[in-house]
């Protein structure tokens, strides 16, 4: 939030837009302590305008021009690069990459072959599938149908109550 | 922009070798140079030292001016950085430029005023003075505001500061100035009214 004499150096320095703008002249015209403030930054605002400014001593140029000649002279630091020689440096690069990937590609042996893994299923056979192995297997398959079947049974007694 | 053109013109004939053209670049901003220095230095033989050792750096960097920007605020960067490290030097206690402890210390300064003695000089000398019991950025903002003609977002790359900074920091040393000149101003304010 603003406070009155934001909104005028705002107002005076030009940084409103046109509805704050719209908004503080009519404060202007209306508000009566609005407008006070207003004249008084004003008043602010020309003072600081036409202060002089201070001026050094005669000699300052002078002074200034003096210590300048003892110093080398400057040079604008801009490099004078021809394009031709950056892209001719670029090409160079490229066809040398370029040859050295054809002569990696003319030497190399492409003709490859994959070798799958052989597994045999044979040897474990009849050390995982033992009677023992099948006995728990089923066992395990009774047990959770038992309980599939007492979740079906449950859910089933549960509609027919609220049917009822 | 007329002006731009012709400083870049100048310095363009100095980086051609031309190095007397020089004399008009500082002809032309010795004296917002040096009052510029004069807000951080307080004092003129100070402010001379410093303005001249700007125009001095301000040579010798010539070649590294962009001309992006306007040459003002190049050499405005300058003086700013210079009058910081020559005030560095004088071991003042530059720490205070953003305490709180200078509103008290204005305070202070204010509590110097004579009303009487005030009256009898002309409000140019007492707004000088009025500026001077500033804070150093505050008063350089002032200056580089009214005397400069550099936007807030110039200042800003002046001081190194966000514009934002900048556009608060001036209220505040207007508000600060207002309420030193008020009193003197009193009548011409009631006289507008």
């Amino acid at each position: 939030m603003k406070t009155i004499e934001e909104q005028l150096w705002d107002y005076i320095d030009g940084n409103c837009n046109s509805a704050e703008k719209i908004e503080v002249e009519a404060k202007i015209a209306t508000d009566l302590k609005y407008s006070e403030t207003y004249k008084e930054l004003l008043l602010v605002h020309k003072e600081l305008g036409s202060f002089e400014l201070d001026a050094p001593s005669m000699s300052f140029t002078r002074n200034v021009m003096e210590q300048v000649n003892l110093e080398l002279k400057p040079v604008a630091l801009k490099t004078k690069v021809d394009r031709r020689i950056i892209y001719s440096i670029g090409a160079f690069f490229i066809v040398s990459i370029l040859a050295i990937f054809g002569y990696v590609l003319a030497k190399a042996d492409l003709s490859f072959k994959i070798n799958m893994p052989q597994i045999n299923f044979a040897a474990y056979e009849s050390k995982i599938i033992t009677p023992t192995s099948i006995k728990i297997f089923l066992m395990v398959d009774l047990i959770l149908a038992l309980v599939y079947v007492d979740s079906y049974l449950r859910k089933r007694n549960m509609t027919q109550k609220k049917g009822a | 922009m007329q002006e731009k053109e012709t400083d870049i013109a100048l310095i363009n004939a100095v980086l051609a070798g031309n190095t007397n053209e020089y004399a008009a670049l500082v002809k032309r901003h010795q004296r917002f140079v040096f009052t510029l220095a004069m807000r951080f230095t307080k004092n003129r033989e100070d402010a001379e030292e410093v303005a001249q050792d700007c125009f001095v750096k301000a040579y010798k960097a010539l070649g590294t001016f962009k001309q992006t920007s306007k040459f003002s605020t190049w050499l405005y960067s300058i003086v700013y950085t210079t009058a910081m490290t020559f005030l560095r030097k004088k071991s003042l206690d530059t720490q205070s430029i953003n305490d709180d402890e200078n509103v008290l210390q204005i305070a202070n300064n204010n509590a110097d005023f004579d009303a009487d003695s005030y009256e009898k000089k002309s409000s140019y000398v007492y707004l000088n003075q009025a500026i001077d019991l500033l804070l150093p950025d505050d008063a350089a903002i002032i200056a580089l505001f009214y005397k400069g003609e550099q936007s807030l977002e110039e200042i800003g790359l002046t001081l190194n500061m966000a514009p934002n900074t900048v556009k608060v920091k001036l209220h505040r040393a207007r508000h600060r100035l207002k309420e030193k000149l008020e009193y003197l101003l009193k009548d011409e304010v009631r006289e507008l009214i």
